[in-house]
């Protein structure tokens, strides 16, 4: 499957929308291939409304110019990662299970 | 929101469309062979419920295969996906590193073309400026 | 004493490859038509230059990335290729314009017809491309430019009144015979000039091209802290002269030989002797970088290999790209347009283009992934946050200024 085809899909949850796919969060911690570990899937970063386009300011470490930062914080708030145990399908939409967890998007 | 809990991971931690979409993919001995336009996984059926114990794994990246459909949505036709397997690469930084030779890879096609058609024959090509 | 030499080089050759067809045109214009009254426009156009030629240099020595390879990545395929398009029409404008400029300047000192030239001019614009080692290239052209001094010499031998000058650039009131519109149009049209992004393009490709790596950054900083502003001052000289000797008697600039006509009333035979060596210098160094910037700029978005450092056949697509951009600047070129005219909308499209390459610079240049410890520091960035608005403001404005002028008409 083409990670293209799931960035900027509509989330559902048990209570109804949540936003979009924003980004998929990745770790290079599966099993060891020839040069690097395999990246595994993480989970989902879900946004409100505003479904690209932070140039970087998600990481906690980039605060500066401090304008900048102040309006990318704000067309960000309100995403948070959503783990890949607590999806339970994925099709036109994604599916999140009932008693998911949201955890903080920052890296 | 800094109420919500912090998830840590263990190994590099990669958001893709922040730290793999759009960076410069250079080969084995740093020459630049693309951009990569997206990323193939497996482990995700459309449609059936998710195994919460098998995340998804990166198999492919895919480069170079038509900026229009990821501008306007779509898919490029199946022959212009050019695939790195996970496996060919050695470090992700502020470009991706690969461990083998470009030409070992379809995406230096049209490189190999232009050179061996165009560039090559026209005088002095092959040989470094002085 | 090598050290000091490099130094020494770098700081000419930035004053040598600071003036292009953009910046004599269009200081020649406003000269003569507003006199210094837009000198503080110059001096705004120079800080921001140093600002983004200072940033993109640094991250391209410590990360070794140019700038369209940011751009790519920080704005994505839909802003990036946006921009993209945007830089390559204007720069491959650009490169038309300084090719014009060559063979406009070589007609001057040759009475051959520019014609004859422009295929020639071309040609030998490829050939440097394609055989001229990058430090050779970059030295000489910027070397052979510095003697466009002789616009400062001349302005001291036509001895104006100074104090009438100082007053007109203090004053910031634009000619009775302008409009207020067409003076914030002209203002636009000469940040544009000073601030064009193949500039920064072909900079931060350099560094890469040189290999800087964090010890050279002292090296790049004073090339650019003492090298621009000097350019910048010569940029003043052009206009002073046009003030001197064409506002007075009314004449406008519509053709090179207006531009240099101070000199050779200045300085005489010799001087305008001198002045068509720096104009071709000048013209023809700024061809070779706009005509690289191109390149580097197309080849960096898609990711294929580039560079002067390669050989030809190891950057085969970026080397054909150049080819067809000196075909289409020639062609273009033999239509019978004017250089001038091309010249004149090619710096205000620079300045409706800048936003979209500034911003990711300014973002990159505070990410320690891409530069570490030298991440910008305080001062820098408000200094920088300023200038993006600032060129927020003036990419916003130039059109509706243009339609209103009539391109300054």
């Amino acid at each position: 499957m083409l990670l293209n085809d799931i960035l900027s899909l509509p989330v559902v949850g048990p209570e109804g929308r949540l936003g979009y796919v924003a980004d998929c969060r990745f770790a290079i911690d599966g099993s060891p291939g020839p040069l690097l570990a395999d990246a595994q899937l993480v989970g989902l970063i879900v946004a409100g409304k505003h479904r690209h386009g932070f140039l970087g300011y998600e990481r906690t470490s980039v605060r500066s110019p401090a304008p900048l930062a102040w309006w990318f914080e704000r067309r960000q708030r309100g995403s948070f990662l959503v783990l890949w145990e607590d999806i339970e399908s994925i099709d036109d939409v994604v599916r999140v299970r009932p008693g998911y967890t949201r955890w903080s998007a920052t890296l | 929101m800094p109420d919500l809990p912090q998830h840590e991971s263990p190994g590099q931690v990669l958001d893709v469309e922040l730290h793999i979409l759009d960076r410069q993919v250079l080969d084995r001995d740093d020459v630049p062979i693309g951009h990569v336009d997206n990323i193939e996984v497996d482990g995700i059926e459309p449609g059936r419920e998710l195994d919460p114990a098998s995340p998804p794994v990166v198999t492919n990246l895919v480069l170079n295969s038509g900026i229009l459909p990821r501008m306007f949505g779509g898919r490029p036709p199946a022959s212009r996906l050019h695939r790195v397997p996970w496996s060919a690469v050695r470090n992700v930084g502020t470009a991706i590193e690969l461990g083998e030779p470009g030409a070992s890879f379809d995406v230096t096609w049209s490189e190999r073309w232009v050179r061996d058609h165009v560039i090559a024959r026209i005088p002095g090509g092959r040989h470094a400026p002085e | 004493m090598k050290k000091y030499f490099a130094v020494a080089l770098g700081i000419l050759t930035a004053i040598g490859g600071f003036v292009d067809i953009g910046d004599l045109v269009t200081n020649a214009v406003v000269g003569s038509r507003f006199g210094m009254s837009l000198a503080w426009v110059v001096v705004v156009g120079v800080v921001g230059i140093c600002l983004f030629a200072q940033m993109s240099g640094r991250v391209a020595a410590i990360s070794g990335r140019a700038t369209f390879e940011i751009i790519r990545e920080r704005l994505g395929p839909r802003a990036g290729a946006a921009n993209l398009g945007a830089s390559v029409l204007i720069t491959v404008m650009t490169l038309t314009a300084e090719v014009g400029g060559v063979a406009l300047a070589l007609q001057l000192a040759s009475g051959v017809q520019p014609l004859l030239w422009i295929p020639l001019a071309a040609f030998a614009v490829w050939l440097v491309i394609w055989r001229v080692k990058f430090s050779v290239m970059e030295n000489v052209a910027g070397l052979l430019g510095l003697a466009l001094v002789v616009f400062g010499v001349s302005l001291f031998l036509l001895g104006p009144d100074w104090g009438d000058l100082k007053t007109q650039a203090l004053q910031q009131t634009s000619h009775p015979r302008e409009t207020p519109l067409t003076y914030w149009y002209y203002a636009i049209a000469l940040f544009g000039a000073a601030m064009t992004p193949y500039e920064v393009f072909f900079f931060s490709s350099g560094g890469v091209e040189e290999k800087w790596t964090e010890e050279d950054l002292v090296t790049s900083r004073a090339n650019v802290l003492v090298g621009f502003p000097l350019g910048g001052l010569l940029s003043l000289c052009i206009a002073g002269c046009a003030a001197t000797v064409l506002l007075p008697r009314g004449i406008d600039v519509d053709a090179l030989s207006q531009t240099v006509f101070p000199v050779a009333m200045g300085a005489g035979q010799l001087g305008l002797a001198v002045v068509i060596l720096g104009v071709v210098a000048a013209t023809f160094g700024a061809a070779l970088e706009t005509g690289l910037s191109a390149g580097y700029a197309l080849a960096q978005f898609n990711g294929w290999s580039w560079g002067k450092f390669r050989r030809p056949a190891e950057a085969a697509r970026f080397h054909l790209t150049m080819i067809i951009c000196l075909v289409v600047a020639v062609l273009v070129l033999l239509t019978g347009v004017d250089p001038i005219l091309v010249t004149e909308y090619s710096v205000v499209f620079s300045a409706i283009a800048l936003p979209l390459t500034y911003l990711p610079i300014l973002v990159v240049a505070n990410d320690p992934q891409y530069v570490g410890e030298h991440v910008n520091g305080r001062l820098m960035n408000a200094v920088s946050t300023v200038y993006l608005a600032l060129i927020l403001v003036a990419a916003i404005a130039a059109i509706p200024l243009m339609i209103l002028t009539k391109a300054g008409a």
